[in-house]
Formats: structure tokens, C-alpha cells, sequence
């Protein structure tokens, strides 16, 4: 991990699959930030108080994908929750709730989950020897994750914003 | 508070780490004596740990006047060196540790807890400034009030 980083890596792949949100006008183009031991990338939906944030801890190459209430979320110091209410929910809570509706989804949830847990188990073993996981094993982890992230918001984007809307009443 | 603490369950379990968590809790005590520590436990930043930088650790940081390892690390990339390297100078500088554990809601989601922050608190182990800020009931429920969801996700997302 010492020529190529963490956080290069996640910006790399996740850009790579999840551009077409702002190429094909759904979203307006991504807002990066980051620090030492974090990034994230978050794509705003067109003319909505909604975005995808994906998130990296990259201490531990784990990376969470909300969707978010946007002009909550973006200010600084703010957690999960602000002014007493939630502001970030987790894509994977709502292909949950989704997966009651559309049986497709609690599969390929499965599949997800299944995919992604299969390259992070050997990150996880050189954590666990107290050593910085293999370039590789890093930039495929990343990529299955980001492809399937990219999958479901081809896929069932209109749902998950309409779920949104409702959660916010937007 | 005791027994939540002695069940916490962190990932790297060589006795390595312990034996250097001791010996760092050990330098800390020696370096600066207790007098000393207090006195720099006043006068320095208190930094804050936990699950989650960006969401969690940071925002709290900030909120509290403290610091976390960005801060030190200045834009240098991170890694396990330094994470250790820094631990072990926070702890020589007396400062307080305010650790407001970890993240549960994402630990519900993803299913992965984070090694470095289970290193850091073996690290800490013993350390006399380790402040917890966080409360655990049952394997994915507790957080820190300011900070975190009351409940899991899934329960706040049946009201809906």
C-alpha cells in the first residue's frame, strides 16, 4: 500500500462506476473531501435536497454508502443525526425495506453483502497481522463494492429517492 | 461500566499488543509522573477515538474543542505506524483520551468492526486520561447520546 493509497484507490473505482450519475444529468457533479483517514464522495440528485454519499474510513477500508438529507449533511460537525433527526440513511437499511416490495432486491442484497465480504476477509487477515493489506486486494474490494452501489442505483434509483422523499417528507 | 469494559471484544489478540500496551501505558506514567501528566492534561487539547472519522470521531473533535490523529497528521497519508506512533505521544503529553467508541449503526450495516480502533484501545489500556464516552448494551446497541442513532437503524426505519 505504500506507492498507491487508500483514498486514491476508493476515488478511482467509486468515480469510475458512479459518473454516470452526474454524466447522465441525475445528479449534479460529485463533491470530494476528505482528510488523512477519510474520504468521501457525494453526488447530489438535480434539483433535490437529497445526495449519495459514499464514505471511506480508510484506517479500516471500510466504506458506507448513505443517502443523505444534503444541506444537513454537508455542514460541518454534523453526525448521524441533526436538529432531532436522522440524516444520513444507509443505502443497505433501505434495499431492506425495499426487498418487502421487490423480491429481486433482498437477493441481490444477499449477493452483495456475499461479494463484498469475500475480498474484505483478506484485508481483514493483514489487519489482523498487523499489516497493511495488498494493493489489490484493496482496488478489487473497492470495485465489486462500488459496482454493485452502482447497480442498485441504475436499477432502483426512482425507489430509493421516492423513499427518501417519504423518510423527509420532500 | 467494568464488566462492559472487560467484554469488549478487540481483534488482534497476541499478547504482543499487550505487553506493548502495557509497556506504553508504563512509559507514560514514568516519562511524566503523575504530577506532570495532570498539569499537561490540563494544558493540551484532549483527542478524541471511536469508529467512523468522518461522521462520528471528527465532528465530535470539533464540537469539543479537541483533536484526532488528522490533525497531528497534518495531510501525511495514515498508517499503522503512525496510528501507533501517535497513540504513544499522546499518551507521553498526558493528554486526555476521549473515546466515544464505536460505531453501531454502521457495525449493523456492514458487519465490520474496526481493527485500528480495537489496537488503539488496547494501546490505551491502563492509561490514567483514557476517558470513556460511550455506553454498550447487547452486541450492536450503545453509542454515544451527542453523537449517535438511539436505537439501530432498523428500528427507527419501522416507524416508517
Amino acid at each position: 500500500m505504500e506507492d498507491e493509497g487508500t483514498i486514491e484507490i476508493f476515488l478511482e473505482e467509486y468515480t469510475a462506476q458512479l459518473n454516470f450519475l452526474a454524466t447522465e444529468g441525475f445528479c449534479e457533479s460529485p463533491l470530494v473531501e476528505g482528510e488523512s483517514t477519510w474520504s468521501s464522495i457525494t453526488y447530489k440528485v438535480a434539483d433535490l435536497d437529497i445526495a449519495f454519499e459514499i464514505s471511506l474510513d480508510a484506517r479500516d477500508f471500510i466504506v458506507s454508502t448513505y443517502i443523505t438529507l444534503f444541506t444537513e449533511a454537508i455542514r460541518p460537525g454534523v453526525f448521524y443525526v441533526s436538529q432531532g433527526r436522522v440524516i444520513r440513511l444507509f443505502l443497505g437499511e433501505i434495499l431492506k425495506r425495499l426487498g418487502t416490495q421487490i423480491p429481486s432486491v433482498q437477493e441481490e442484497l444477499k449477493q452483495w453483502k456475499a461479494d463484498t465480504g469475500k475480498h474484505f476477509k483478506r484485508i481483514d487477515r493483514s489487519l489482523r497481522a498487523l499489516k497493511m493489506p495488498d494493493t489489490n486486494a484493496v482496488r478489487e474490494l473497492f470495485r465489486t463494492d462500488a459496482q454493485w452501489v452502482a447497480h442498485f442505483l441504475r436499477q432502483y434509483g426512482k425507489e430509493i429517492i421516492q423513499y427518501a422523499r417519504n423518510y423527509w417528507g420532500l | 461500566m467494568g464488566s462492559e469494559w472487560a467484554s469488549y471484544a478487540t481483534l488482534v489478540p497476541t499478547g504482543g499488543a499487550r505487553k506493548a500496551a502495557r509497556a506504553a501505558a508504563d512509559e507514560a506514567s514514568e516519562q511524566l509522573g503523575r504530577q506532570g501528566a495532570r498539569q499537561a492534561s490540563r494544558e493540551l487539547k484532549p483527542v478524541v477515538i471511536g469508529e467512523n472519522m468522518k461522521t462520528r470521531v471528527g465532528p465530535y473533535a470539533r464540537r469539543i474543542g479537541a483533536e484526532t490523529i488528522d490533525d497531528w497528521l497534518a495531510g501525511r497519508k495514515w498508517s499503522l505506524e503512525l496510528k501507533e506512533v501517535w497513540i504513544r505521544q499522546m499518551m507521553r503529553e498526558g493528554r486526555r483520551v476521549i473515546d466515544i467508541g464505536p460505531d453501531f449503526a454502521r457495525r449493523a450495516d456492514t458487519g465490520r468492526v474496526s481493527k485500528v480502533y480495537g489496537l488503539e484501545r488496547r494501546l490505551l489500556k491502563g492509561y490514567p486520561y483514557y476517558e470513556r464516552r460511550f455506553l454498550r448494551w447487547r452486541k450492536l446497541r450503545g453509542g454515544n447520546p451527542d453523537v449517535d442513532i438511539h436505537e439501530p437503524w432498523y428500528y427507527i426505519l419501522d416507524e416508517f
